[in-house]
């Protein structure tokens, strides 16, 4: 452990680099996973940009509601940037990691109001604020309202811990920024209160405080409409055990690394150390120093008792969603840094060096997992972005699957052409992919044999094309042999081959072939793929596949025509992570 | 008071682009509105729609009986309406009703003018403006002789473009 008191102040360019460090690491991991692919909340916005761009009246979106939420300050940014930007969400990404800055600051200042104890404490709370585990919160573009949220409340604890009038209007300001971001941030009313009564100030404030904050909420619910999707709250005694376990969870969720059991455990845990926190701070009469890291712990609760209440109902991983770990991070931050604060606690060496331990352990888990589920989310997004960009081919179950909400359908048709026209989001950037949009239509071929070889005289789809791949399976008697060539040939020549042993293949697969080298503009010449195999018996031989034509081109086997499909081909699937 | 200051201007950097003026809408505008339109499932096209240019193919002028090559066509549509793929012509059966289809067949030169049977599919809906490249594989027929290849698009269960006044593609062919 580190030994304290410290007696000189902590030098300028440490505490700058613990306040820089979480968004650094954010911004990397932007550079890394980041999509410029909309998601449906985001896309969800695609008619405000159309009646801008058509002059009409759209500044009330602003303030119209998104859920229970407002997000003005999350649209102020997106309205701002999509110009110049394009739509790209990864700018709001990295307004997070900005926000994530100013949010360890708002956090450090409240660790210098609380005590004196070693810079180096605040290292854990630096890596508490870009694990991973907020992958969702990182690469969503639109959570930039957590993030002001999160902003907006730590630093009304700042500026109420001032005790001047000056810094309660300054509050009053950031709580309502805060509000008016996300409704999370309702909480900030009684705990902003109970700063104010901790720290002693006069009852004058703790009124202008209340009237300002029952003000703001006034203005907020004024129109309100309750969001259809979300059910009502239960009361009845099962539910209120599932709030509750849902309470519980979402407080373990920021090191649990996904997992239902630890969750419970680490929340159950940190139930006991907020217990022990409140009451040693209380026991200790330490109210007035500590009135900040309570304060910070008493909004992840607060974000907890909200989320197992509204969310309980919904299955129970919806509490350990990544993108609510921001505010049950602070029920580990607050009495952390509480209690390193708190000399006169007996055991406090031994809790805080305990909880150190539980937070290193947990983050390693925590980012392990993050870290997979970054890498999903990346691919997913790509995938999303993809068939977007390629709607026009895709089936319906196709277009389903961008956002998963087939009662949209013809609003997601409606704003992809215009996305498209205006080159807006993804389609600012040209996805040179393709593969076989109506995947369950194929059609077998017969097996690749000697004598009956597969050609697909094609109409390359693509501007820059880096690999192909041929589909196949197996025989059912699972009796495949001989060796399978996969080649390609362009512009006369030969450019790229692939062999597989038939007896490999033992299911459905891709039989990747990574060109020699990229062939650049590719686009509308001639390519010709083909399939061979020394097997002379077709019963020994595996089969491709054909689907409804999705692009131009002649397949033949065996020399003969197969009329209106395409071989299953795929174009740069690989290079663009599509297939592995 | 650093705090507030960079909230201050946060905000305002924020908000300056936001209230200001045409400049910042522009990039959301759609200048060519045909860009918007989509094709139309189970709708024939409207009379503007069936214009067609032929750019190019490469049917050879001479081909030995009974060979076989692929002739890339190249056409561009000149209408005003999306003309739709299978998928976009009919989503739900798929069977090629309302959809585009390139139509081509052989026909002895002396023959009398006779609709192509043999059919070519469009692998995505062509936009207006838009031009299309084809493969179509010819089949030369066993005797020898002066024929012509036609090439003609059709809107399934609607009409044959050269009805509506589009253009038709017939390229002769010696085949010896």
């Amino acid at each position: 452990m580190i030994d304290d008191p410290i007696a000189a102040p902590p030098r300028r360019r440490v505490v700058l680099a613990l306040i820089l460090l979480p968004a650094v690491v954010q911004a990397v991991t932007v550079a890394a996973f980041g999509s410029r692919m909309l998601l449906w909340d985001e896309f969800f916005y695609t008619p405000v940009f159309r009646a801008i761009g058509e002059g009409r009246p759209w500044a009330l979106w602003i303030w119209h509601q998104h859920n229970e939420h407002r997000i003005v300050w999350t649209k102020l940014v997106f309205f701002a940037h999509a110009g110049f930007s394009g739509w790209n969400p990864i700018v709001d990404m990295y307004v997070s990691a900005l926000l994530t800055a100013l949010i360890a600051w708002g956090l450090w200042k409240l660790y210098r109001e609380t005590g004196s104890a070693h810079p180096a404490y605040f290292v854990p709370v630096s890596l508490l604020l870009c694990s991973l585990a907020q992958y969702m919160n990182m690469l969503y573009g639109l959570m930039t309202c957590h993030y002001f949220t999160m902003a907006g409340m730590i630093w009304a604890i700042v500026f109420l811990l001032r005790r001047t009038w000056t810094g309660l209007a300054a509050a009053i300001a950031c709580a309502a920024a805060a509000l008016v971001s996300t409704l999370n941030a309702i909480v900030i009313a009684p705990i902003g209160l109970l700063v104010l009564v901790m720290t002693r100030q006069k009852p004058a404030r703790w009124i202008v405080w209340s009237a300002a904050l029952l003000g703001c909420a006034h203005v907020y619910f004024l129109g309100y409409v309750r969001p259809g999707q979300h059910p009502p709250i239960d009361w009845s005694p099962a539910a209120l055990a599932l709030a509750a376990d849902a309470f519980v969870m979402n407080l373990g969720s920021p090191l649990s690394a996904g997992s239902l059991a630890w969750s419970r455990a680490l929340g159950l845990m940190t139930v006991v150390l907020l217990a022990v926190f409140w009451s040693s701070v209380w026991s200790l009469n330490r109210r007035e120093s500590h009135a900040g890291t309570v304060a910070l712990s008493l909004i992840a609760v607060g974000s907890a008792a909200a989320i197992g209440l509204g969310r309980s109902a919904l299955e129970p991983y919806v509490a350990l969603e990544s993108k609510y770990v921001g505010y049950s991070t602070l029920a580990l931050v607050g009495p952390y840094l509480g209690l390193v604060c708190l000399r006169d606690l007996r055991g406090r060496r031994e809790i805080v060096g305990g909880l150190t331990a539980v937070i290193g352990v947990g983050l390693i888990a925590a980012n392990m997992a993050g870290f997979e589920s970054a890498r999903t989310w990346r691919r997913d997004r790509q995938r999303s972005a993809y068939v977007m960009q390629t709607i026009e081919r895709q089936p319906d179950y196709g277009v389903v699957s961008i956002f998963n909400l087939p009662e949209k359908l013809p609003e997601i048709y409606d704003g992809v052409a215009y996305l498209r026209a205006a080159r807006l989001g993804p389609f600012r950037e040209t996805i040179d992919v393709l593969i076989a949009p109506r995947w369950r239509e194929g059609q077998p071929t017969s097996a690749i044999a000697a004598g009956s070889p597969l050609q697909a005289h094609i109409v390359c789809p693509v501007d820059t094309l880096v690999d192909v791949g041929l589909i196949v399976s197996p025989l059912t008697t699972g009796a495949a042999r001989g060796q399978v060539q996969v080649s390609v040939t362009a512009r006369g020549r030969a450019i790229g081959h692939a062999q597989i042993d038939a007896r490999e293949v033992r299911t459905t697969q891709y039989i990747r072939v990574d060109l020699d080298e990229p062939l650049l503009f590719c686009r509308g010449s001639d390519l010709v793929v083909e399939a061979t195999s020394d097997v002379a018996a077709p019963a020994a031989a595996i089969h491709s596949w054909t689907y409804p034509v999705y692009y131009a081109g002649v397949t033949r086997q065996g020399g003969r025509p197969i009329d209106r499909q395409s071989l299953g081909v795929t174009f740069n699937a690989f290079s663009y992570g599509l297939l592995q | 008071m650093i705090a507030r200051s960079i909230a201050i201007g946060a905000v305002t950097l924020v908000l300056l682009p936001t209230l200001a003026c045409d400049r910042w809408k522009a990039p959301f505008r759609v200048e060519d509105r045909r860009a918007l339109v989509r094709a139309a499932a189970h709708t024939p096209l409207p009379a503007s729609g069936f214009r067609v240019r032929w750019e190019s193919h490469t049917v050879r002028a001479a081909m030995a009986p009974r060979s076989s090559a692929d002739a890339r066509i190249v056409f561009t549509n000149i209408g005003d309406a999306v003309w739709p793929d299978v998928l976009a012509g009919d989503p739900a059966a798929r069977g090629g009703g309302y959809a585009v289809r390139l139509a081509y067949d052989w026909t002895a030169a002396s023959a009398p003018p006779a609709k192509p049977a043999r059919r070519a599919e469009l692998p995505y809906p062509v936009r207006p403006g838009e031009t299309m490249t084809l493969l179509v594989p010819l089949d030369a027929p066993s005797q020898p002789g002066e024929y012509r290849v036609t090439f003609e698009l059709v809107q399934e269960l609607v009409t044959w473009f050269d009805a509506k006044g589009g253009a038709t593609l017939v390229v002769p062919v010696t085949v010896r």
